[in-house]
């Protein structure tokens, strides 16, 4: 075939290529040597100028598009994601026309035949979007059916390399401990086990533990005096110093002219810090405490202390200084302003805090209690009930493979799995990373199991070491499989090409070369030439 | 150690010589510390590099692997600067570092530094000077090899 664009410019010329079932085939070749084109015109997106695509002797365009869609799986660099659980995502493939019919019963029913009437005299689909739309074989007992579901899903999670950013998304995540006793329970008991093995885990150091009556190092001020989760606004880190209760503890416990005394000198070091920087500067994100455009009003602020004192400031103005201090942590800011005196004050005003909190206000923070589970707080706060310690290399990362670990030895992880595999990708998966959408496209299509997967430089955010990974596993799981699928590989790096068996190299628009690859290896060819470069 | 201390040693490091103490000060609270213990990597031979290192206390190794074999290039102490060509401009790590001994360090990375060099281009200027210096450093040493060679080729 021979494929132009829209200028009549000839993109593949005169390509002759067959691939049987089974195969497994990598096209190399630099961006403009027509290996992309290839991939793309053999799920449709381009309509060859002459020749054709055909798939078990039909040309491709007389195919239907159902068929196509169920028996090729297509994935490039550049992914669109609907907003949808990570869960959805993935199954989205799987998801062509319901399967039967959802359950409706009472005014539910009503809604739902009103709903087919009108689509049908409007002639729109009346298809079901509450009915089951999962088109997946396996587990025809229904009682099997989730767990089949979760087992492939965490198979592809696997194969994709995004069991890690799940596991993530999952630690992340909240669970509320009365639709889920069982997990709670077990939770608990992870975390007891952590306390226990924090040598053995080589945790000690590494995490700082909870304890109500010690001040959190690696916690700020604002979350050591409420040593607890907020729920709801009330004590929300932005509202904490406008609270009157607060207010009234800080007072009392003499702890609020302490905070405005090292407020000024915070406030001092940052100005003098950031001055000369224009408020937007994007270095301003550096600085968790001050926000950018605050800076003036701070050093306002200053000058009034300068003419008048302290005691000249009115309340507003001193808790600008107070709420400072409340976001600082020591060993990430190292300014020298939490020393003995301080947290024991702090520690005080904590206890008094939950003492006298009201009635009222009981339900809006959720304490760190090492017994008890924390639903307002994520599933790794609850399994860890302490903080990663500032400044170790690679520290939040060791964190979580001790607690990977630990999941996987009590047969928690798919819980969590779950848990992960609900996160939202947000509009057009703009909470997930590049590297995560593509490696979500790339579940998409195998996650089909079709007759033929075609991959067009699929992992191009990835670096080439994690590339090579995720390569190598999706490659052995399509020769495993019972019904081994072809697959076609755009590879943007000649060294990924010792996964498969053949190999066709692009030159300007050319097969340059096609063949085994252990006997191109051996002729001194194009590939040959590609490797060694 | 305290920030304060930190810009101090900053101070001290060839590299940054002749930056103002504001900008000392500004890099230091925009960089991280970071521990290591011994023998974790700081980062391996041909890693992308975004980030160097200045070492607060204890010892870092530079080594290269030939053909399997570890080679120790050099040993690294308090004050030194490591990494430094990679905040700079986009190479890949020339060499694999990791830590001899449990070693503290400030980590200044790559997007932070750029950004503090396009807002204040004198901190440009004072770079540019050291990095001229060690360029004529290195061009001299290289024709004294060459004159070397030559005259060992001669005879």
């Amino acid at each position: 075939m021979t494929v132009s664009d829209d200028a009549g410019n000839v993109l593949i010329n005169r390509v002759r290529l067959t691939v049987d079932k089974g195969d497994q085939l990598a096209v190399l070749g630099s961006s403009n040597s027509g290996a992309d084109v290839l991939a793309e015109t053999l799920v449709r997106l381009h309509v060859p100028e002459s020749g054709q695509v055909t798939y078990g002797g039909t040309d491709m365009f007389d195919l239907n598009e159902s068929f196509l869609g169920r028996r090729i799986g297509y994935a490039s660099s550049d992914v669109f994601l609907p907003q949808a659980s990570l869960r959805d995502s993935l199954l989205y493939a799987l998801k062509h026309q319901p399967i039967g019919d959802a359950d409706y019963s009472g005014p539910d029913q009503l809604a739902r035949e009103r709903f087919v009437a009108e689509a049908r005299l409007t002639e729109n689909s009346d298809l079901d979007f509450g009915a089951d739309w999962l088109c997946f074989a396996e587990g025809a007992d229904p009682s099997q059916r989730s767990y089949a579901v979760h087992r492939l899903l965490v198979g592809v999670l696997e194969v994709c390399g995004l069991r890690d950013d799940v596991l993530n998304f999952g630690l992340r995540g909240k669970v509320d401990p009365e639709a889920n006793p069982g997990f709670v329970e077990q939770t608990l008991a992870v975390r007891a086990m952590l306390r226990q093995r924090m040598d053995e885990l080589k945790l000690t150091g590494l995490v700082e533990l909870f304890d109500p009556d010690a001040y959190a190092n690696q916690a700020t001020v604002g979350e050591n005096l409420l040593f607890g989760t907020p729920v709801g606004d009330t004590f929300q880190p932005q509202n904490l110093v406008r609270n009157d209760y607060l207010y009234g503890i800080l007072r009392s416990s003499g702890l609020e002219p302490v905070l405005v005394e090292k407020g000024i000198e915070l406030a001092e070091t940052t100005i003098g810090l950031f001055q000369d920087l224009p408020p937007d500067h994007e270095l301003f994100n550096q600085l968790t405490f001050m926000e950018g455009e605050r800076l003036p009003r701070y050093q306002s602020l200053l000058r009034k202390v300068k003419q008048a004192g302290v005691d000249g400031l009115e309340r507003d103005e001193r808790n600008m200084l107070v709420e400072l201090m409340f976001d600082y942590i020591e060993p990430q800011h190292r300014m020298g302003l939490v020393d003995g005196d301080l947290k024991e004050m702090v520690l005080e005003a904590r206890q008094a805090f939950k003492d006298g909190l009201p009635q009222e206000l009981s339900g809006a923070v959720s304490f760190y209690d090492p017994a008890t589970y924390n639903a307002a707080a994520s599933v790794q706060d609850n399994l860890l009930m302490g903080r990663v310690t500032y400044g170790i290399a690679r520290g939040p990362e060791r964190v979580s493979e001790a607690i990977a670990g630990l999941l996987k030895e009590q047969g928690l992880i798919d819980e969590v799995l779950g848990i992960g595999l609900e996160y939202d990708v947000g509009s057009g998966g703009k909470r997930l990373s590049s590297a995560q959408r593509q490696k979500v496209g790339l579940g998409r299509a195998v996650i089909k199991q079709p007759d033929l997967l075609v991959f067009n430089r699929v992992l191009s955010a990835l670096d080439a070491r994690q590339q090579a990974t995720v390569i190598r596993d999706v490659m052995r799981l399509a020769s495993v499989q019972k019904d081994p699928p072809a697959v076609i590989w755009v590879l943007s790096n000649a060294d990924h090409a010792e996964f498969f068996d053949k190999i066709c190299v692009f030159t300007e628009g050319k097969v340059a070369e096609v063949g085994l690859r252990h006997e191109l290896d051996k002729t001194k060819g194009v590939y040959a030439q590609l490797l060694a470069s | 150690m305290l920030l304060k201390e930190e810009v101090e040693l900053l101070g001290r490091v060839a590299l940054f010589q002749g930056m103002q103490p504001s900008q000392l000060k500004l890099l230091a609270f925009t960089s991280k510390r970071l521990t290591f213990e011994k023998g974790d990597m700081l980062f391996n031979q041909n890693d992308p590099g975004d980030a160097a290192y200045v070492v607060l206390s204890g010892q870092a190794e530079v080594l290269i692997k030939n053909d399997d074999r570890e080679v120790v290039l050099a040993t690294l102490e308090k004050n030194a600067i490591i990494g430094e060509i990679a905040i700079l401009c986009d190479v890949p790590r020339t060499a694999s570092v990791r830590a001899a001994t449990r070693l503290e360090t400030l980590c200044i990375e790559k997007e932070h530094m750029l950004k503090l060099i396009k807002e204040f281009p004198g901190m440009a200027t004072a770079l540019m000077q050291v990095l001229a210096e060690r360029l004529a450093n290195t061009t001299a040493a290289l024709s004294d090899c060459r004159n070397e060679l030559a005259s060992l080729r001669g005879a």
